[in-house]
């Protein structure tokens, strides 16, 4: 049996949703390091595989709050490297940054390697009720994302071929992307609304059913009951 | 005013979404490009606009209530599920970015959707966002360095609004 037939990904939503939405609230540097504890370990196992090169871009990124940390961060001086004086402040805002976007890393790659874009769609139409206009738009969008990406890349190649600069860097780079991509847009979506309406959108009934969670979603909702309830003590103690 | 969507009204905003969901990702490429020359204050007054454009572009297109929050919303929602590194991050920006967007729209009862609503609908958002970023890179960067983030960040915010609007201006009178 595959995984996803496992785990509702609509569990998977609310569970990672909630762990990001941890990286924003939780002020208390040992509550971050609870929550990453538990889901770095989860997302490297479920996700390491698939989504390995996710460490490539993290890892730059833990790079640049180091910098922004040294430069900017206040408090005591700990150290000095040449010119460069550590403060106290560097190292805990480094700390706590790089937690907080763990976390969030861990949030995807337990969402993203469980699940997937349609599977979601289906089940948060299905199982959290989610109204047929919304999960048409958001269908609509995931079949058509593919294709803009490829608008964008023809634009880009059209820009170097006229001499332009092919990474937009002004708001006038980015206006002459955007039109024509919306140009293009707006037509196809113009006639996929007409013929979605043509083939009766207005009177289709989505199919509706009572979640009724498996027993890993029990586990994984106790989980992270536990561990946001035990982030919380942390933080107050 | 009426809470009412056609159906191709849904497409043109899944179009939206579908075409920020590939320009948000795409952005980041400029962003760190000028932070490395230029330094994040040059960033994010080049850039962070970006962010904040679906919603004066989905209401200066649809021009309805609510136009501008679904705009956002579904952009960074479609972003957020596909799989990159910061979970589901761009939705919660998203989402507060599109309520403090429809502001201006909902201030003229949804009664103008020209250049200037658009402005403001861009500048908005920076509120919302760097008060995000607060909450995340709080520990890092001093009380002055956010309050000059949030005026660039409003002032790119405006003038991405104003393309927005040209943009979706030329669009609607090509077809």
């Amino acid at each position: 049996m595959q995984r996803t037939e496992i785990l509702s990904p609509s569990i998977l939503f609310l569970y990672s949703l909630s762990l990001t939405i941890s990286a924003f609230v939780f002020r208390d540097i040992r509550s971050l390091l609870l929550i990453l504890t538990v889901n770095l370990p989860i997302g490297i196992i479920v996700g390491y595989e698939k989504f390995k090169l996710f460490l490539i871009p993290f890892l730059i990124s833990l790079i640049g709050v180091l910098i922004n940390a040294l430069i900017f961060a206040g408090g005591t001086p700990i150290a000095a490297v040449g010119q460069l004086k550590i403060r106290s402040g560097a190292i805990y805002g480094f700390a706590d940054v790089s937690l907080r976007l763990g976390i969030m890393l861990s949030a995807s790659l337990v969402f993203s390697s469980l699940t997937n874009p349609r599977l979601l769609l289906k089940s948060l139409e299905t199982e959290l009720w989610l109204p047929k206009e919304a999960s048409f738009m958001v269908a609509l969008s995931l079949r058509l994302l593919s294709i803009f990406e490829k608008d964008i890349h023809e634009i880009r190649l059209i820009r170097r071929s006229r001499g332009l600069r092919e990474t937009p860097v002004t708001p006038v780079d980015w206006k002459s992307i955007l039109t024509p991509l919306f140009s293009l847009g707006v037509q196809r979506g113009r006639w996929i609304g007409i013929a979605a309406e043509l083939r009766g959108f207005r009177y289709r009934k989505p199919k509706r059913k009572i979640i009724r969670p498996s027993s890993l979603d029990l586990y994984l909702l106790m989980l992270l009951l536990f561990q946001l309830l035990a982030a919380y003590i942390l933080g107050r103690i | 005013m009426k809470l009412r969507y056609t159906t191709v009204d849904l497409a043109i905003l899944a179009v939206i979404a579908a075409i920020f969901g590939a320009v948000f990702t795409y952005a980041w490429t400029p962003y760190y490009a000028i932070k490395a020359v230029g330094g994040k204050l040059a960033a994010v007054l080049l850039t962070y606009g970006i962010w904040y454009m679906a919603a004066p572009l989905a209401a200066s297109l649809i021009k309805n209530p609510l136009a501008a929050f679904l705009g956002e919303f579904l952009a960074g929602f479609v972003e957020s599920i596909m799989p990159q590194i910061g979970g589901f991050s761009g939705l919660i920006y998203a989402g507060f970015q599109g309520l403090f967007s429809e502001i201006p729209y909902l201030a003229t009862r949804y009664k103008r959707f020209g250049r200037a609503e658009a402005a403001v609908a861009g500048a908005l958002p920076a509120i919302p966002s760097i008060a995000l970023d607060i909450l995340l890179w709080g520990s890092v960067y001093p009380p002055q360095i956010f309050m000059v983030l949030i005026v660039l960040a409003a002032i790119s915010g405006a003038v991405y609004g104003i393309i927005a609007h040209t943009i979706a201006k030329a669009v609607s009178g090509k077809t």
